[in-house]
């Protein structure tokens, strides 16, 4: 049986939440490896690579 | 009383009621009430008006505590950086030990009062936003990672949620939306901030993402977020509960957006790094007010 145009529109829509999430999820996890370095107890900024002063 | 307490920036000031206000960081509160307000607009179902006012009242001192426990906690740097420096605690208004008294009572307050008027799903929503807010971003996120903002911004994106289940009882992909929308809008709007402030968190040690990774990195953070972030405010048009009013005015604003993350990129970026911000601020703000002005028409 042929899905009514309702039903399709909202799997389409459907499908594009999901892509979206995925490409959010993705988009999130390559920043949290790029950047998300974190500091130990005791450790001050100036372990990051950046002159933080003057950049 | 703990007026004897002794202070780091020296001794106790008298404390008026305008301090504890401040405490509860009224500016964050008014746009965390505000969104938590339309996600209880927005959800399918009836709330009694009561229920309703009672709802966001606890919304707004669920923030309120969790902002004066920030403050509590936050006390030592808040002295340092100049734009928090006259904060009650660090200008020796309130003591710390009344700040977190005062925050902590409120957050039990406010969860109580939602648990049993409201609901426990919004109660919980409520309790996790508090503790994630304290115990994740404040205590931990804030001062170890660049990425503090990017996911403690999950504690300020729940309002919505947690109005929308204040009506509804549960959790459906349309709150998770509203959700998703202040998660992503929270990077690029603290990071343009950060930019014109990155002196004031190098000298408090706070590993903001301009002073940790430069401000060419952090221009092309807010560019690239802002981007993802925009196509993410259309999904409630896709998801089919809002419609083409919101649907152009979120094209509109998003595109405000693109083109100050743009205007950000250039070299003497402080003037439009605080466009950014201000703008951002507004920006949400008009975003859910045209979701709810879509639901009304």
């Amino acid at each position: 049986m042929k899905p009514s145009p309702s039903t399709s529109r909202r799997s389409k829509n459907r499908a594009l939440l999901y892509v979206l999430l995925a490409a959010v999820a993705v988009f999130y996890a390559v920043s949290w490896i790029r950047t998300g370095d974190s500091l130990r107890m005791g450790q001050s900024i100036s372990r990051f690579p950046v002159d933080h002063a003057t950049k | 009383m703990s007026s004897l307490t002794s202070l780091t920036a020296g001794t106790l000031n008298e404390s008026s009621v305008g301090d504890y206000i401040q405490l509860l960081k009224p500016r964050v509160m008014s746009l965390v009430v505000f969104t938590g307000w339309v996600g209880l607009m927005l959800a399918p179902g009836y709330i009694h008006p009561f229920i309703a006012f009672v709802s966001v009242l606890c919304i707004a001192l669920g923030a309120g505590a969790a902002g004066a426990i920030n403050m509590w906690y936050d006390r030592d740097i808040d002295a340092i950086m100049s734009r928090t420096q006259y904060r009650p605690l660090p200008a020796g208004k309130i003591s710390p030990q009344d700040a977190l008294t005062f925050g902590v009572v409120l957050s039990v307050i406010s969860t109580w009062i939602m648990l049993t008027l409201v609901g426990w799903v919004p109660a919980l929503l409520l309790a996790i936003s508090i503790l994630f807010y304290v115990f994740v971003y404040t205590m931990y996120l804030k001062r170890a990672t660049p990425q503090n903002i990017v996911i403690g911004g999950a504690a300020g994106a729940l309002p919505p949620m947690i109005g929308w289940a204040c009506v509804s009882g549960d959790i459906s992909w349309a709150s998770f939306c509203l959700f998703l929308i202040i998660f992503m809008w929270t990077p690029p709007h603290f990071w343009a901030l950060a930019l014109y402030r990155h002196e004031d968190y190098a000298k408090a040690g706070v590993p903001m993402l301009p002073v940790t990774h430069g401000i060419r990195s952090t221009q092309w953070h807010i560019l690239v977020y802002t981007l993802m972030m925009v196509p993410v405010t259309f999904l409630p048009y896709f998801l089919g509960f809002l419609g083409t009013i919101y649907l152009s005015c979120s094209l509109i604003l998003g595109a405000g957006m693109i083109f100050l993350s743009l205007k950000t990129m250039a070299k003497h970026y402080e003037k439009s790094a605080k466009q950014l911000f201000v703008y951002s601020i507004f920006y949400l703000f008009l975003l859910f007010l045209a979701m709810v002005g879509e639901k009304l028409l």
